[in-house]
């Protein structure tokens, strides 16, 4: 597909498939331990506090262990400190989900194809390896680029409200990358027209 | 008007061997002497396949084909089906169908197709099955012919079988892994 047959103009609403520029994407990666920030309130007024999770002082009771008071609540969830890069990115969330679903949003990372050695070139064009899934350029705005599906965030919708949204994808285009995100997490091959023949969910 | 005629193999969903050798009534003549032509690749250096089908213009048949897209790999000297698409030609005239190839952009491509016939009144041919993909009606039929698939290539029995195989079991796709890390590459 060339680019006019996978793009269109952005849609009025958000939607699959949607491209919107400087999306934060996260990744919880090393080092290690897990670090929780706690807003603390202290005499020179709220600070963030660092609390390792995992290392050894943390399970020690003794005074002096870096555990926040009142322990760790990750039941109810921590704020951390995580790896996290602003770049375009592809809304993976079904259109439906959107619709019903107001605190999240699936994007994934999408990256730029310029400066990949040549090889890897030609494997992500020709969709041979299932976590890339190419993307031809969109004229001036977006090079040739890729999907990379183990780059998937879960964002609120807050955090799209200001972004810029660059395009919205055709069906054909939509069905595409369906279709990769298929073989991806199944390492089946399946093509776009089996999926037009699966029964939809109400 | 041709009369009508239908599959008479036990042809469910998950069954596809009927195919190879199914029967109908009539129309098979007009369809071996007149079977479904497939252009290959398009000249143009795009990501299109045009499939151009004919079918005789005076009758009312319509004509179920499936395109099987198939790479013969040097290095396995084995053959790998990569797609396969379901269609209908009706004798409206030439159809042309544009397949857009995910993937399989390899030198050595060979295309065929599986093809049977179904014959209809001509009502039903304006408007024509919602789903032709897979026909689960069956109708005894009085008369029975056996019609083999239709090839413009030779295909090998093996070649169709792993091709009816593809539809109802999708196989495991190879990963190929990228020879670099992405994340040493900065995003936009």
């Amino acid at each position: 597909m060339n680019a006019e047959e996978f793009y269109r103009d952005a849609d009025s609403l958000l939607c699959q498939g949607d491209i919107i520029r400087e999306i934060p994407h996260i990744h919880l990666r090393p080092p290690l331990p897990l670090t929780v920030i706690r807003k603390e309130q202290t005499k020179w007024g709220q600070r963030l506090t660092p609390y390792e999770y995992g290392s050894s002082a943390t399970h020690a009771e003794a005074p002096g262990s870096t555990s926040p008071q009142g322990g760790f609540k990750f039941a109810q969830g921590e704020q951390v400190l995580t790896f996290c890069q602003v770049a375009f990115g592809m809304v993976l969330s079904h259109g439906c989900e959107i619709d019903k679903d107001s605190k999240h949003r699936m994007v994934a990372l999408i990256r730029p194809l310029s400066g990949v050695p040549p090889e890897g070139l030609e494997i992500i064009r020709s969709h041979n390896n299932l976590s890339a899934c190419y993307l031809p350029a969109y004229g001036e705005i977006m090079g040739e680029s890729y999907v990379d599906f183990r780059r998937i965030t879960t964002l609120h919708p807050d955090f799209l409200k200001n972004s810029e949204r660059i395009a919205s994808l055709t069906d054909e285009a939509v069905k595409y990358v369906q279709t990769q995100f298929f073989r991806f997490v199944t390492r089946l091959d399946v093509s776009p027209e089996a999926l037009d023949r699966l029964p939809k969910l109400p | 008007m041709a009369s009508p005629a239908t599959f008479t193999e036990n042809n469910s969903p998950a069954e596809y061997a009927p195919w190879m050798g199914m029967t109908i009534t009539r129309g098979e003549d007009v369809f071996r002497k007149k079977p479904v032509k497939l252009i290959g690749l398009s000249p143009q250096a795009t990501s299109a396949d045009v499939i151009t089908a004919n079918a005789p213009a005076s009758l009312t048949v319509t004509y179920q084909f499936i395109v099987i897209q198939i790479i013969d790999t040097e290095v396995t000297s084995g053959l790998d089906v990569s797609f396969l698409r379901p269609c209908v030609i009706s004798p409206l005239g030439e159809t042309t169908e544009t397949h857009v190839r995910y993937g399989y952009d390899h030198p050595l491509l060979r295309f065929g197709n599986l093809g049977y016939t179904e014959v209809q009144p001509w009502h039903q041919l304006v408007a024509l099955p919602e789903s032709p993909w897979i026909s689960t009606e069956v109708i005894q039929e009085e008369e029975r012919e056996t019609i083999r698939a239709d090839t413009d290539r030779a295909l090998s029995f093996k070649d169709l079988v792993s091709a009816l195989d593809r539809i109802s079991r999708p196989t495991e796709m190879e990963d190929i892994p990228l020879p670099f890390d992405p994340d040493d590459y900065p995003v936009v």
